[in-house]
């Protein structure tokens, strides 16, 4: 063993200052180098991890705003066929009731007409009644006159104007 | 590259030379080197955090390329990698830049003429690969068997330590506590003699190379070199992290254990077989 280490020259000083060179070298170094440039890799890497992180929740976020605005193209879809229902519904409801009144006014005016048409026919009827009763009177008038024409005629028109005026005169004497 | 009289053409001395003495303590070439390379770390690690941005300029990415990279393999290894992290990064950029020390012009070629007694001239190169010394490489195997006992102990107390080193039936212990003494201290012997035998050989290579052949044959074994320094300062550091790793893994109770020992299992095989 001591041959050996002499055959290489290794004695306890010189291993001595390889060891303290070489452990200054790596405080030196790990407090000037390695502390800083690891500190700077994690610092890349935690960068570099939020980034991916940032992009999943862009890209989570984009597919929550399509999944929002397919809701709302839905909702809206739904809504405007609700509304189109509902119009069709009131036209049909106003159509039916325009349908129920004009219905309704016709007959009314149906009536009235015919109630119209009775009542001229019954006023035709009594008119031609009265009409009827003159023609018949004058008939009888004229065979009534060819029987008693002159001085008895006129007689009795003038005692029947006189006794009608007597009665009116009593009458309006007795009043005033 | 040394010059020998009526030697070999190459010579790379398998020990760091000194250079001086200060009274018992002798100064080498591979502690210039080892100074170099914390020198160059030091001012790299300064250019980077000097004006710090998040999204970085080129050169500063280029820089932190290696922090980042080795933070992830470390960052998969265990829950607790934090608190480790910083010693496999140590590990791998002191190694890896002083694996390429050996690899920049000048070195091993520039030195002072030394006459020894027997009145030989040699050239003894002021500047070292690091980890072309085996106090280095041990240096650092030391460091890391400490850390991966400290973190044992630490994650198991130090009877669970014990008793891990002492095997499953109790019984066995006589047979397993040796042989386990022994795979623990082996670690040390095969991290620190791999990376200097690695390096050293490069070193050798390359002399022989430039001696045999100055123009362009070099330049392509700078290439493996250079390859060769980055896989060996890789397996270095991973060894350590899977050691540390099993050591916080083995007979930790939780869920998380599992994954913990998954994770240092699947990065031993890749190492072990990188290291071969």
């Amino acid at each position: 063993m001591g041959a050996f280490f002499e055959a290489f020259q290794v004695d306890v000083w010189k291993l001595a200052f390889q060891v303290i060179n070489f452990l200054i070298l790596l405080y030196l170094l790990n407090r000037f180098l390695f502390k800083p440039v690891l500190a700077r890799l994690d610092e890349r890497s935690s960068k570099i991890s939020k980034g991916l992180e940032d992009a999943e929740t862009a890209a989570r976020d984009r597919e929550l705003a399509r999944a929002e605005r397919e809701a709302a193209v839905t909702e809206a879809r739904k809504e405007a066929s609700n509304l189109i229902a509902n119009a069709n519904k009131i036209a049909t409801d106003t159509r039916n009731e325009i349908l129920a009144e004009a219905r309704a006014e016709a007959e009314k005016v149906t009536e009235r007409a015919r109630q119209e048409i009775v009542a001229e026919k019954d006023r035709a009827m009594a008119e031609l009644r009265a009409q009827v009763a003159d023609l018949a009177l004058a008939a009888a008038g004229k065979l009534v006159r060819s029987e008693m024409d002159g001085p008895t005629q006129r007689r009795l028109v003038e005692e029947f104007l006189a006794e009608s005026k007597a009665a009116n005169g009593k009458g309006a004497g007795a009043r005033n | 590259m040394p010059e020998e009289e009526g030697g070999s053409l190459i010579h790379v001395a398998i020990e760091a030379e000194t250079l001086f003495k200060i009274g018992p303590l002798s100064f080498t070439n591979s502690m210039v080197g080892a100074l170099l390379a914390s020198v160059l770390l030091l001012l790299a690690a300064w250019y980077i955090t000097r004006r710090s941005a998040l999204v970085p300029g080129r050169l500063q990415s280029a820089l932190e390329l290696p922090v980042e990279l080795m933070t992830g393999i470390v960052a998969g290894s265990s829950s607790r990698w934090r608190g480790y992290v910083a010693l496999i990064l140590g590990f791998f950029l002191m190694i890896l830049v002083a694996n390429w020390i050996g690899l920049l012009p000048g070195v091993g070629t520039i030195g002072i003429t030394h006459v020894d007694e027997a009145g030989h001239e040699a050239m003894i190169p002021l500047v070292r690969p690091a980890s072309a010394d085996l106090n280095f490489t041990l240096g650092l195997a030391i460091v890391s068997f400490v850390m991966f006992v400290y973190w044992g102990i630490k994650a198991n107390g130090a009877g669970g330590y014990v008793k891990e080193l002492m095997g499953e039936p109790l019984y066995m212990a006589p047979l397993m506590l040796p042989i386990n003494l022994i795979s623990e201290l082996s670690r040390l012997i095969s991290l620190s003699m791999r990376l200097f035998g690695n390096v050293f050989a490069g070193e050798v290579l390359l002399a022989t190379m430039i001696a045999l052949a100055p123009i362009l044959v070099p330049a392509v074994f700078l290439g493996l070199e250079a390859l060769f320094g980055f896989v060996q300062a890789l397996v270095f550091a991973l060894l350590a992290m899977t050691y540390i790793g099993t050591a916080i893994a083995e007979h930790h109770a939780g869920g998380d254990h599992a994954a913990d020992n998954g994770h240092a299992t699947d990065h031993s095989p890749a190492a072990e077989a990188a290291a071969s």
